[in-house]
């Protein structure tokens, strides 16, 4: 599937900050499910790309005054293939599997957390693969969808809790359980297409990878209780989404900021990249 | 840094004094020229050492309640004598040490060949806290990570050198080495002529060239920079001392930006590109986008350039997975491992909490033994058996037993003991040593150490904090 994506970023500060630095997982990767053909970053102020510990295309963005409005914006063409979920290895992180076993402040084990993951131990044990799918559908079942319950800084046991959250919460969860149970897991920040017929579609994603001996990392999405396809785009990995969030930075002065995400994608046609 | 020790059956080894009233022949000398010097000419002396002190404002911050306390480092005008034979031991056994150290850094961050070799479980290294997984893949000028350690050493016997910690992070101390020195030469100039002392003074110019030995590829003249936290750190006196020594800037993270993939510096005449930053500020600190985010001591975006090769930090972040306590145990088979050598220095028994066989040996024999939390420091927060009472015994018990893999144990220590003027005579007190190690192409350390001295009498804490002094250190020649 090829795909067109468009994405602003918008920062908007009650004044203009005197100085920021952020750094910047807002371009993705070629890799065995995607490629990519095409992709611009835009900000106000000079980038300086270098890649993280995951393997990420990362920029550093540093503004002595930020404008009152600050503005990220992508574009790009990525061509995605349907590997039924499956990455095998990723030989450019420079982490060995093993260190996603670490324990991350979004994906803190807790009781309840710990209750979820034992209940698919002996599952995950006896065949890891179809133990995930089947977190994967209690996670999906267990916690529902709602926009409004959570924020951007809640973790896998504070939603889990609540039994409600959005995509970057089903993820947390399903991470925090994987990793008690020994099984390598990583966040995954990206886009997902969900038009038809030429109709665009707005979405920010977030699912998870874990690893699966002999397959390698395979991708599960717990908000949709499907495993990513075609209309998957990754654009970063990490522990969780401290380190494979879009942006993350840190400023002086500005007081209070909101931000709003634009998404579009649209599904070019094949004949587009034959050009 | 905190020694454990103990009382076995009350003897220790005294350094100057032999079993039957004589000198060791390193002190022979020494012990000549005390034979001919009254007491009066050495509190006098003192008296000497303590102005001088004063007047160079050599302090150390003492943390507690209520904030810091600004105290003078008590000094110990009695030298310290180690005979050639005995320096060596010790010189080839940190090198030995360090450089493996390094070796192993260098392997946990690409591609972990001591772990899959099975010599280490994976979780001691992976899963530590010590351990920053941002440095993966990083390659460092000359694979260093650990420019400057310390490395602590106690001594039990006339052979028996054993090293207690390693300090791979921002060891500090160096600087009253150097001041010890300065200060043991103007009071007493005659013994130093006759007794050979090998001199320690070119440390700030090995430092110096080691650290422009790691600048970034492409830096002919690289600019070198000490990072200090500010004037209220405890060891602010060392980062002005070290800066003034080399002739470079001393900073603070405010004086310091990122942009354009390089580190500058704010300077009258406009921004200066900064190439290696000997830094005295923790990991934690450094990169607040990266790190702690509340952090106003450190670089906004420094990791960035960091892992970009467009600046080199001394010492690298993540090198503390080196120093860890549960790392410590590794040691003797990180050097087997990389050097294919046996180990010159030993190690003092360790025994792990997390394993449940020595948990159930400490548990049962805390009376005799040292207990203290693998990320602690500064002698704090830690068990000395045969000094508690049974119900600090029986609270640390819990401690443990509610997050064992948090603590380590070891064996009390008969620590060594050097002549020391304590009120108007000279005393055995008890002492440690810290060589400072410098790896840049290569790994050296000058001949001379930072002995630590517990003033109290039967003390075997010699940390500052704690009513700890410090000695010079004399290394004779051959």
């Amino acid at each position: 599937m090829l795909l067109r994506i468009e994405s602003v970023t918008a920062y908007d500060y009650d004044a203009p900050p005197r100085r920021g630095t952020q750094y910047l997982r807002l371009t993705p990767r070629s890799m065995l499910d995607q490629t990519i053909v095409d992709w611009t970053i835009r900000a106000p102020g000079a980038l300086t790309a270098w890649t993280d510990m995951f393997g990420n295309r990362c920029h550093t963005l540093t503004l002595k005054h930020l404008p009152q409005r600050l503005e990220i914006s992508v574009a790009g063409l990525v061509e995605t293939k349907d590997t039924a979920g499956i990455l095998a290895t990723d030989p450019e992180t420079a982490l060995p599997v093993h260190a996603y076993l670490r324990k991350s402040d979004y994906a803190l084990p807790d009781d309840a957390l710990m209750d979820l993951a034992n209940g698919h131990r002996r599952r995950i044990i006896g065949d890891r693969l179809s133990g995930l799918h089947d977190l994967m559908s209690t996670v999906h079942r267990d916690v529902a969808y709602d926009e409004s319950a959570t924020t951007v800084l809640t973790t896998a046991a504070e939603a889990l809790s609540l039994h409600r959250g959005v995509c970057q919460d089903h993820a947390h969860i399903m991470i925090a359980a994987a990793r008690i149970l020994e099984v390598p897991a990583r966040y995954v920040s990206g886009y997902l297409w969900t038009g038809w017929n030429g109709k665009t579609s707005s979405a920010s994603h977030a699912w998870c990878e874990c690893w699966v001996e002999r397959l390698g990392w395979v991708s599960f999405d717990p908000a949709n209780c499907v495993s990513a396809s075609e209309p998957y785009v990754r654009v970063a990995t990490g522990f969780d989404y401290a380190t494979a969030g879009p942006l993350r930075g840190i400023r002086v002065g500005g007081g209070a900021e909101t931000l709003t995400v634009e998404v579009r994608l649209f599904r070019e046609e094949q004949a587009a990249q034959q050009q | 840094m905190f020694i454990s020790w103990a009382m076995r059956d009350g003897v220790f080894f005294d350094e100057m004094t032999a079993e039957d009233g004589s000198s060791r022949p390193a002190y022979a000398q020494l012990q000549a020229w005390l034979d001919d010097t009254p007491i009066e000419y050495l509190r006098r002396k003192r008296d000497e050492a303590d102005a001088l002190f004063r007047r160079l404002g050599i302090t150390f911050f003492v943390y507690g309640e209520g904030g810091g306390v600004e105290r003078l480092i008590p000094f110990d005008i009695m030298p310290r004598v180690l005979s050639s034979a005995e320096w060596n031991t010790i010189e080839s056994g940190c090198i030995q040490r360090v450089r493996a150290l390094n070796m192993f850094l260098y392997d946990v961050y690409h591609d972990q060949e001591i772990l899959e070799a099975g010599k280490i479980p994976k979780d001691i290294v992976l899963h530590n806290r010590a351990y920053r997984p941002e440095m993966a893949g990083v390659d460092l000028p000359h694979q260093v990570y650990s420019h400057i350690a310390g490395i602590d050493l106690v001594r039990t016997g006339p052979d028996e050198f054993l090293v207690l910690e390693d300090n791979l992070r921002t060891p500090s101390g160096v600087s009253y080495m150097l001041e010890n020195r300065e200060t043991m030469m103007r009071l007493f100039p005659e013994p130093f002529a006759e007794l050979n002392v090998r001199p320690i003074g070119s440390y700030p110019d090995i430092l110096l060239q080691n650290l422009w030995a790691i600048a970034p590829a492409g830096s002919s003249e690289p600019t070198i920079v000490v990072l200090t936290p500010g004037n209220l750190n405890s060891a602010y006196f060392e980062h002005v001392f070290l800066a003034e020594e080399m002739g470079v800037e001393l900073a603070e993270g405010q004086d310091l930006f990122v942009d354009d993939g390089h580190v500058w510096m704010r300077t009258t005449e406009g921004p200066k590109k900064v190439d290696v930053i000997y830094r005295r500020i923790d990991d934690d600190f450094l990169d607040p986008v990266a790190f702690n985010p509340e952090s106003t001591l450190g670089i906004p975006g420094l990791l960035s350039v960091v892992r970009s090769g467009g600046v080199t930090l001394a010492n690298a972040i993540g090198g503390g997975v080196g120093d860890d306590k549960a790392i410590y145990t590794y040691v003797p088979e990180i050097i087997r491992f990389y050097m294919g050598e046996e180990p010159i220095l030993s190690n003092v028994t360790n025994y792990l909490l997390r394993d449940p066989k020595d948990r159930q040996y400490v548990l049962d024999h805390l009376e005799d033994l040292v207990v203290k939390e693998v990320h602690g420091s500064g002698g704090h927060r830690m068990l000395i058996g045969p000094k508690s009472t049974k119900r600090e015994r029986e609270d640390y018990a819990k401690r443990i037993l509610a997050n064992p893999a948090e603590f380590i144990a070891q064996p009390t220590l008969a620590l060594s003991t050097c002549p020391t003027l304590v009120d108007d005579d000279l005393a055995p007190r008890h002492v440690d040593l810290r060589p400072f190690v410098l790896s840049g192409e290569t790994t050296t350390v000058v001949p001379g150490a930072l002995t630590r001295v517990a003033l109290r009498e039967g003390s075997l804490v010699v940390n500052s904090s704690q009513g700890g002094g410090t000695k010079d250190t004399w290394v004779l020649s051959e």
